[in-house]
């Protein structure tokens, strides 16, 4: 172990800390709210023809200068005249100022056509979306109660939950233009949420098996995220190293989008160690403390059966120890090349 | 064992030869992919409603059915839009056929059939499904169209049929008649079959315009033109060079923290990458962003792959296993964590995809995928090449093997 650090012993303060960051983030989602872009919102579309041929980037950087945020120039037909621009609509004083600096900075066109158009995204494809989110994790809860069990999937995927929110809520705050690729880094965010989740509470399942009589639960916990930390750190930081340079040299178009990927990435790595683990660790501290008092009743109610009771846990204990005693045995000692020497000897 | 190390370092070099030249010479990812609206472009088409004072449910019912044709029809992110009041502006990617995408969509799609008088029996209203199918029996070989009517429609077809037998029922697709056939016997169950199509294709393109339903109101084309990517084209390369700087930031990075294993590990994110392009080309699958958001993400699971089984291979040697013991437990620990991990994020691309729209769709599959190609790189791959080095001469020091 190279790591010591007592995370269930402080995992009250990050409760506070996880929810503090879900009121700021439910905050900054209702009062300061998302910031929709065209994809979502509509707007007005104008078909330009030019002149004379023209670039795209020179038209970009023409309406970046004029103050739009949020506009999607093409080409249409071949030529590289003619232009489709949508943007946001705005007020009649805006739009002329905009369209001077376009003739002034482009060149000479005249309009084919200038009409509202809607959303390219509806409230609909919205909606189907979340509601597909919530399938996939209701299918990944039934995975994990096979696989795991129910307090394992339920604090997952309360946590992936939790990260959705939070980075969404981070995304209002800064007010990022949110518009068609935002959802691909939602969905980013979750995936990578999911695969963080299982591969710690993987290794709180391997060590629960491995647990001595008497052992604390925290123990095992603390030993998990410990154990499971190098590797932690070493996938968050490929994947933010990634991120940061598609961030950093990718342009406009994809800027916001791998940010929102970084920030994702940043709680999901924390929420796998610092909320879903903690939730797991109460849960079942709850039902173990539950476990141990109704033995106790039992026992002073009724003897007979409560004794019962507590045999059989103990020996089930029992057994436990010693399956894992002779696992060790076995890891050391190879145990298959006796197997062998005992089943030719039989044969002979 | 110092030949098979030899014969596993050969194989390492033809295959780092294989993924540099393919990358560079033949860079499949920008020539063989398709690309979506988004990245590329395609065709544009925009319809009007032939008809005076629509109104905006109309133009809504119309839109639905128009990206239900345009998703039957295998057009990956299509985007269709209400502009103005009227008309609906359509963008359909890695279209090449202009003429027959504009056939696809916009067509009216009313299907009518008539009994011999003349009069109306019942219409594409009454349809619940239309399918396509091949008949192959003699004479009557072809494509035809299997429609399965609704309760009313199935109602009103047995009464017709059992009045009509021996008579004739005329099929009319948008006025146009497209069969009369001769009702040879009473049909209570609904079912109906339109014959005499010429080819399968032509079969499926008329099932799914009577699948999405008729247009509530006749719309005409008054404009059809290629366009240009969504994404602007500087956007675009800046992306391509920052993807490629990235890949190599996680290839120096995993040297650096895994040392010869790192290497290992590279190699077969490289394999990874080489395979995965090579399957969607195959699909012919239509690239765009979200799509691109899917294979980083799988790209990202694949790297924690080797990360988690490199964690535990120094776990381990930590705790005094040899190198081979420490592959054989290391591998069986770690691939539980990641045969969990990848199941999981297969059935959520899986559900993503089942009920997701077209970009959550495109982002399901390179996922799902992506994760399913990276388990044979990432775990099975790498434990091979794990396995040649452990037997090789250059595995003599385990801080230059592992870090």
């Amino acid at each position: 172990m190279r790591f010591h650090f007592d995370f269930m012993g402080r995992r009250r303060i990050f409760y506070v800390v996880s929810g503090a960051l879900l009121v700021v983030a439910v905050a900054g989602f209702f009062i300061r709210g998302l910031n929709l872009g065209i994809d979502f919102t509509g707007g007005t579309q104008l078909t330009a023809r030019f002149a004379k041929p023209v670039t795209l980037t020179r038209i970009d950087a023409t309406l970046s200068g004029a103050g739009v945020t949020d506009f999607v120039a093409q080409f249409i037909g071949t030529g590289q005249k003619e232009v489709i621009i949508s943007m946001p609509s705005m007020p009649e004083s805006e739009r002329t100022a905009v369209f001077g600096d376009l003739t002034k900075s482009v060149g000479t066109y005249t309009i084919v056509s200038f009409t509202k158009v809607t959303g390219s995204f509806s409230q609909q494809v919205v909606q189907g979306g979340i509601i597909a989110v919530i399938l996939a994790a209701l299918g990944i809860i039934i995975y994990m109660m096979f696989r795991f069990d129910l307090r394992f999937a339920v604090a997952g995927i309360f946590a992936v939950f939790w990260d959705a929110f939070v980075s969404l809520g981070v995304v209002a705050l800064l007010h990022f233009t949110v518009n068609a690729p935002f959802v691909a880094g939602v969905l980013t965010i979750i995936g990578y949420s999911i695969n963080d989740r299982i591969i710690i509470f993987d290794r709180v399942r391997e060590n629960m098996k491995k647990r001595q009589r008497d052992e604390p639960l925290a123990d095992i916990v603390n030993l998990s995220l410990n154990q499971t930390l190098g590797r932690s750190i070493a996938t968050a930081t490929v994947v933010i190293l990634a991120m940061l340079a598609i961030l950093i040299l990718g342009g406009d178009t994809t800027r916001d989008l791998s940010a929102t990927v970084v920030i994702g990435v940043v709680f999901g790595a924390y929420s796998s160690i610092l909320l879903a683990s903690p939730i797991w660790f109460d849960w079942v501290t709850r039902i173990e403390a539950a476990q141990a008092a109704r033995r106790q009743t039992r026992g002073t109610a009724r003897p007979r059966a409560g004794q019962k009771a507590a045999a059989l846990a103990m020996t089930e204990k029992e057994e436990a120890a010693l399956a894992e005693a002779e696992e060790s045995v076995r890891q050391r000692r190879p145990l298959p090349r006796t197997r062998g020497r005992h089943k030719s000897r039989r044969r002979r | 064992m110092q030949g098979r190390g030899l014969v596993g370092l050969a194989l390492i070099l033809v295959i780092l030869a294989g993924v540099a030249y393919y990358f560079t010479r033949v860079n499949p990812a920008l020539n063989y992919v398709h690309q979506g609206l988004d990245l590329k472009g395609g065709v544009q088409v925009v319809l009007q409603a032939d008809k005076k004072n629509v109104t905006l449910a109309d133009m809504q019912k119309a839109e639905n059915i128009i990206a239900f044709r345009a998703n039957g029809f295998g057009v990956s992110e299509p985007i269709i839009q209400i502009q103005g009041t009227n008309q609906i502006s359509v963008q359909l990617p890695g279209i090449k056929d202009q003429q027959a995408a504009i056939k696809a969509i916009g067509q009216t799609a009313q299907l009518i059939f008539k009994g011999p008088d003349g009069k109306t029996i019942l219409t594409g209203a009454d349809l619940k499904s239309a399918q396509a199918a091949l008949s192959g029996t003699g004479s009557a070989s072809g494509a035809v169209i299997n429609l399965a009517f609704d309760a009313k429609g199935a109602s009103l077809f047995a009464a017709a049929t059992k009045v009509d037998v021996g008579k004739t029922i005329s099929i009319y697709l948008d006025k146009t008649n497209i069969e009369t056939a001769t009702v040879q016997q009473y049909i209570p169950n609904g079912q109906a079959q339109i014959t005499g199509i010429p080819t399968l294709a032509e079969a499926q393109r008329l099932a799914t315009l009577l699948n999405s339903g008729a247009l509530p109101i006749p719309m005409k084309i008054i404009q059809a033109n290629s366009v240009s990517a969504q994404l602007g084209a500087a956007s675009i390369r800046a992306s391509e060079t920052a993807g490629l700087i990235a890949m190599i930031l996680i290839g120096l990075f995993m040297i650096a923290f895994y040392r010869f294993a790192g290497l290992i590990a590279d190699l077969a994110l490289a394999f990874y990458l080489m395979l995965f392009i090579f399957i969607l080309i195959q699909m012919k699958f239509v690239m765009t962003l979200p799509s691109v958001a899917g294979i980083i993400l799988s790209a990202g699971i694949a790297v924690d792959a080797n990360v988690i089984i490199f964690a535990r291979l120094r776990e381990e040697i930590r705790a005094g296993r040899g190198l081979g013991a420490a592959i054989d437990h290391g591998f069986r620990n770690a691939f539980r964590a990641i045969l969990d991990s990848n199941v999981s994020t297969i059935i959520a691309s899986i559900v993503l995809y089942e009920f997701g729209s077209q970009d959550v769709r495109g982002f399901a599959v390179t996922l799902g995928l992506g994760v399913a190609i990276s388990f044979l790189t990432a775990v099975l791959f790498t434990r091979y090449l794990l396995r040649l080095a452990e037997n090789s001469v250059f595995v003599q020091n385990l801080k230059v093997f592992l870090g």
